[in-house]
């Protein structure tokens, strides 16, 4: 016999607050309920000056579940009346939050179960049977969110190398085969000693790639291996950066302070064309300042062979501190990309050449660059601003994804703290794909807060992470292991 | 696979910072030029019964894509609603623009008009007189004369004297930078003395940066601010200009109508700030014009509001002011305007320029800004598909503006005229109209307006819209862009219309295929952006706005 029972949450060990598929709790349902996946809302495009329409945008209404319940083994009216009072009350159970689901169906077909959030705003129907008023029949409809949800799955912890270079984990980890029929939103949790609640606030930036084969994305581009231009040279091994032997570059800006080419790429970046290098990436350069008080500016400059593409102008905050400045998007490739060919299949991109270019306008120091990080924000990329001040350094972070981005503080026991404002920028929060490799990014402290409080990134750093999500489903068959 | 619009919105105050993507059931965001960020629309279903902390007036609303921000400004209305829809805040928030609405104020920057000084010194002649000739010379230039009449009777020991002042810098609580004007004098002699004073209204002696015995043969004079100067100029601080005469010979009358003083080509100049918001006080340096030329650039008064008057919301040490050419010889509102009637102003001496309002400094919060020329290369290719209107009414196209202008206290009409074929070959005359009042106004400056004004409506005005709901390529950037990453401010190349080969080669707009983007409107309702070109196309909210912000006729 299926279940069909109200409980208090999305868990294996729910507790049950009321059963509508038991004889000897007194509600079974009758006839076929209706599970029917939700409606599709979308936004139809047409025109007279094309064939056909376009859907630019679409998304999944509510779920409505149809069910009829007999009241059964009731003894008398007042019994039935008690009975349909507590299926009353878990239909219209109130939210914490107005506009939220309130409560959680679980039902269980096969031997896994699945659960449904539903709304309090059910549609009711009763059928009251005058010659035995204790066997009623009560017909009801319940809006609930679009998907159905397993249990919470984990994934982790992953020790993520706060180098790009580094062996395993280098500023991402992978999530292998996510169950569900659909996206689902993923929430990340931070383990203590991780470094939050670091002076000058870390500032991190999360992202994912869930096609192709993610571990091909272009990731880094070490300065060490780009051309080295006017009054830039590569330095002698430093443990402060990126890459193994020499494995950075310093521009003393010598012969000239103007916007010059320090470092450029002697082919396309990535070397070789790649499916999976196809993208927009947020493009980071990892820097230093020897004086504190010069006045640096950069830019990055990518395109054809003369690399003729502008990214943004940025100005180096006035510290020592080793830090990530934001240099704009860069598509690859650069300009028209239909996709596809003809045939549907897709065409493989050549990268774009990359230029760095810096000038001091004031000052007489040098600027260390270490490498280019490409983090790709063609699905999803946010920032989140952490604490200084961590309450308890057991304390661990969470960041939940999906449309809704929120970060906060858990003690041990799992309760959430009171913390100085955490701010996300970006957005919408991560989500991933079932049954495919996704590929998550984390760039530990790509903010300039840090370098001006204190010493700024530190490459050997490590974040530990443990992913979490509920997998979502379409259908109200669930597969025992997807 | 489903294809949700992937906008992520953020609100927050001091209390509270939140993302509430999920409670909200449309937003909708529009950008202008010039303007920058325009307005952005949500509805936020919360119940009514306590105010949520991250809703409040000036409270901070965001809207974010993948690629980056793509919406930012204040919260000004949330309205409260209750009803069919349940109880819904209708949250109406306005771009970093909004700001140059926050101040109103007396703001001069070069005041060429003599009826803003007036006789003061009630010690002084009684029977002396200050007056203004509106015009003077043929060339209709003005006059202030400081006159004693024929027949007072005047004493050296009091002494006898007349005086006038500028009031105006004082109560617009600014500074004197330079005084400039040639004067002439009824008569020759030793024993009255022209001079101009530098004072601080209401605080001790004055500075006299210049002084001179009547002499027919007259004579020049300019003075800026330098306190190493010494006594041909004045420290840093005096907001009080004064230009008299005053008689030091022995107990007497007035014999003859002689005993005058005549100002012309008079020019006062308030001191400025870098858009930094420091005062630029190098006077003395050989590079530097600020005070040294009777005008001004547009630039130097976009910075120096930057500077001065909008320190606190936007972003001005790191703004880009480009440079502009025509010397503004007139500029001065003693009847109070805002950073954004100025920079009205500054776009009718400078129709090729245009400005914005964008997102926040994360570094100091404040927002970004930018006065830059209008881009000649195109940004954005896109088609007509999605819908295209280009409604080019010749109603737009003049060939002759009449420029009204008052100035030295006489209303004056300058008219200018353009050829346009498109008149002239069927013998018409259509003419514009501009009011300048008494602001922005001088005949020079009635002669730029008016030209700008004839380059701009030589061709008919567009004011069609052209919607995207597809990825178009951003060709500045090298990639393809969302509708909702579209700005204003820059050109759009538009294919499926009559075009012909110099349109992938423009100069600016060609009224054809090339379109200024005056505007964008996103709703992600519909998943789509409408765009205004080259100018706004009609609505009855921005027929109200222009007659809001149109100044009271002076």
């Amino acid at each position: 016999m299926s279940t069909w029972q109200f409980v208090d949450s999305i868990s294996g060990s729910a507790t049950v607050r009321l059963d509508l598929n038991s004889a000897a709790g007194g509600l079974m349902l009758a006839g076929e309920p209706d599970l029917s996946p939700p409606n599709m809302r979308r936004v139809v495009s047409s025109s007279m000056l094309i064939a056909g329409d376009r859907i630019p945008a679409s998304a999944f209404g509510n779920r409505t579940i149809k069910m009829t319940l007999q009241l059964l083994n009731q003894t008398s009216a007042d019994t039935a009346a008690t009975k349909l009072q507590a299926l009353a009350r878990e239909l219209t159970r109130m939210p914490v939050r107005p506009g939220d689901s309130s409560n959680v169906l679980r039902v269980m077909v096969g031997t896994t179960p699945m659960f449904f959030r539903t709304f309090p705003s059910p549609d009711l129907a009763y059928q009251l049977m005058l010659l035995n008023p204790s066997m009623g029949r009560a017909t009801i409809e319940i809006p609930c969110e679009p998907f159905g949800y397993g249990v919470k799955e984990t994934q982790g912890p992953f020790t993520v190398n706060n180098d790009p270079a580094a062996g395993s984990n280098g500023m991402f980890f992978d999530l292998t085969a996510p169950k569900g029929d659909v996206e689902t939103p993923l929430d990340l949790q931070f383990a203590n000693g991780s470094g939050f609640g670091a002076a000058g606030r870390l500032y991190s930036a999360l992202a994912i790639r869930r096609r192709g084969t993610p571990s091909a994305t272009p990731l880094v581009l070490q300065a060490e291996s780009m051309t080295q231009g006017t009054d830039t040279t590569v330095q002698a091994n430093s443990a402060l950066f990126s890459g193994a032997g020499s494995n950075w570059s310093r521009c003393t800006f010598t012969t000239a302070t103007s916007g010059q080419r320090r470092l450029y790429t002697a082919t396309t970046f990535p070397t070789s064309p790649s499916l999976d290098a196809r993208g927009l990436y947020r493009v980071f350069a990892r820097v230093r300042k020897t004086v504190a008080g010069d006045t640096i500016t950069v830019r990055l400059q990518y395109g054809d062979t003369n690399a003729v593409k502008l990214g943004p102008l940025k100005v180096l905050a006035l510290n020592t501190g080793i830090q990530y400045v934001d240099l704009g998007n860069v598509q690859i490739p650069v300009g028209y990309d239909p996709i596809t060919d003809r045939a549907g299949a897709e065409i493989t991109p050549l990268g774009p050449y990359i230029d760095f270019y810096a000038r001091r306008d004031a000052g007489s120091g040098s600027l260390d660059i270490d490498h280019l990080l490409f983090i790709p924000n063609d699905d999803r990329l946010e920032f989140i601003k952490w604490p200084t001040v961590q309450a308890s350094a057991s304390d661990t972070w969470m960041a939940l994804g999906g449309a809704e981005p929120a970060a906060y503080c858990l003690d041990t026991s799992g309760r959430i703290r009171s913390t100085e404002t955490i701010e996300i920028a970006g957005g919408p929060g991560l989500m991933i794909s079932p049954g495919i490799t996704n590929r998550v990014f984390f760039a530990r402290d790509v903010g300039a807060g840090t370098a001006a409080a204190a010493g700024g990134d530190v490459i050997t750093a490590t974040t530990v992470v443990t992913a979490s999500y509920h997998p979502r489903y379409l259908y109200p068959l669930k597969p025992v292991s997807t | 696979m489903t294809l949700p619009v992937p906008l992520s919105i953020r609100l927050r105050t001091a209390l509270r910072d939140v993302h509430v993507t999920s409670q909200v059931d449309d937003v909708r965001f529009s950008s202008n030029s010039p303007g920058g960020y325009d307005a952005c629309q949500i509805r936020l279903y919360r119940p009514l019964s306590f105010f949520p902390d991250e809703v409040a007036q000036f409270g901070r609303l965001y809207v974010y894509a993948p690629s980056g921000l793509v919406w930012e400004g204040r919260l000004q209305d949330p309205g409260r609603t209750a009803g069919d829809d349940g109880e819904v805040y209708d949250l109406a928030a306005v771009g970093g623009q909004a700001h140059l609405q926050d101040d109103t104020r007396m703001y001069y920057i070069i005041d060429a008009d003599p009826t803003h000084w007036a006789k003061t010194d009630p010690s002084g002649t009684r029977a002396a007189t200050v007056s203004q000739e509106s015009d003077n010379t043929a060339a209709g230039d003005a006059a202030l004369v400081l006159r004693i009449p024929q027949g007072t009777g005047v004493d050296g020991a009091i002494p006898s004297r007349v005086v006038a002042a500028h009031r105006g810098i004082s109560e617009a609580g600014q500074k004197l930078a330079r005084v400039a004007f040639s004067w002439d004098s009824g008569l020759t002699s030793a024993s009255i003395t022209a001079a101009l004073y530098a004072g601080t209204y209401g605080v001790g002696a004055a500075d006299i940066p210049w002084s001179a015995t009547f002499n027919i043969a007259g004579g020049t004079v300019g003075r800026i601010v330098d306190p190493g100067a010494g006594s041909t100029s004045w420290s840093n601080g005096r907001n009080w200009p004064i230009l008299r005469f005053h008689y030091t010979g022995a107990l007497g009358s007035v014999s003859a109508d002689s005993w005058w003083l005549e100002i012309t080509n008079l020019f006062v100049k308030c001191m400025m700030f870098t858009k930094a918001g420091v005062e630029i006080t190098d006077y003395s340096s050989a590079t530097n014009l600020r005070y040294a030329d009777n005008n001004v650039y547009a630039d130097q008064v976009v910075e120096d509001l930057l500077g001065r008057m909008l320190t606190a919301t936007i972003d001005g040490a790191n703004a880009t002011v480009s440079p502009t050419s025509y010397a503004i010889d007139h500029l001065a509102y003693p009847d109070g305007t805002t950073p954004l009637g100025v920079l009205d102003d500054m776009r009718q001496f400078e129709s090729g320029f245009t400005w914005h309002v964008w997102e926040s400094n994360p570094l100091n919060d404040k927002f970004s800004f930018e006065w830059i020329q209008w881009p000649t290369t195109v940004r954005y290719e896109a088609d007509t598909i999605d819908g295209f209107s280009a409604p080019a009414s010749g109603n737009t196209i003049f060939n002759r503006v009449a420029v009204r202008w008052v100035n030295r206290g006489v209303t004056h009409t300058t008219f200018r005229t353009r050829a346009v074929p498109v008149l002239d070959n069927l013998g018409l005359t259509r003419t514009a109209y501009i009011d300048l009042s008494n602001e922005a106004s001088s005949s020079a400056n009635a002669i730029r307006v008016g030209d700008q004004f004839l380059d701009e409506h030589q061709y008919p005005l567009n004011a069609g819209q052209l919607v995207i709901r597809r990825p178009i390529l951003d060709i500045l950037a090298g990639r393809m862009i969302q509708p909702y990453e579209l700005r204003a401010g820059t050109l759009i190349r538009v294919r499926g219309v009559e075009s012909y080969p110099d349109s992938l080669n423009p100069a600016g707009r060609d009224g054809l295929t090339v379109f200024k983007i005056a505007s964008t409107s996103y709703s992600a309702s519909d998943a789509a952006a409408t765009l205004d070109l080259d100018t706004y196309s009609p609505s009855i909210a921005r027929q109200l706005r222009a007659m809001r912000r149109r100044p009271p006729r002076r």
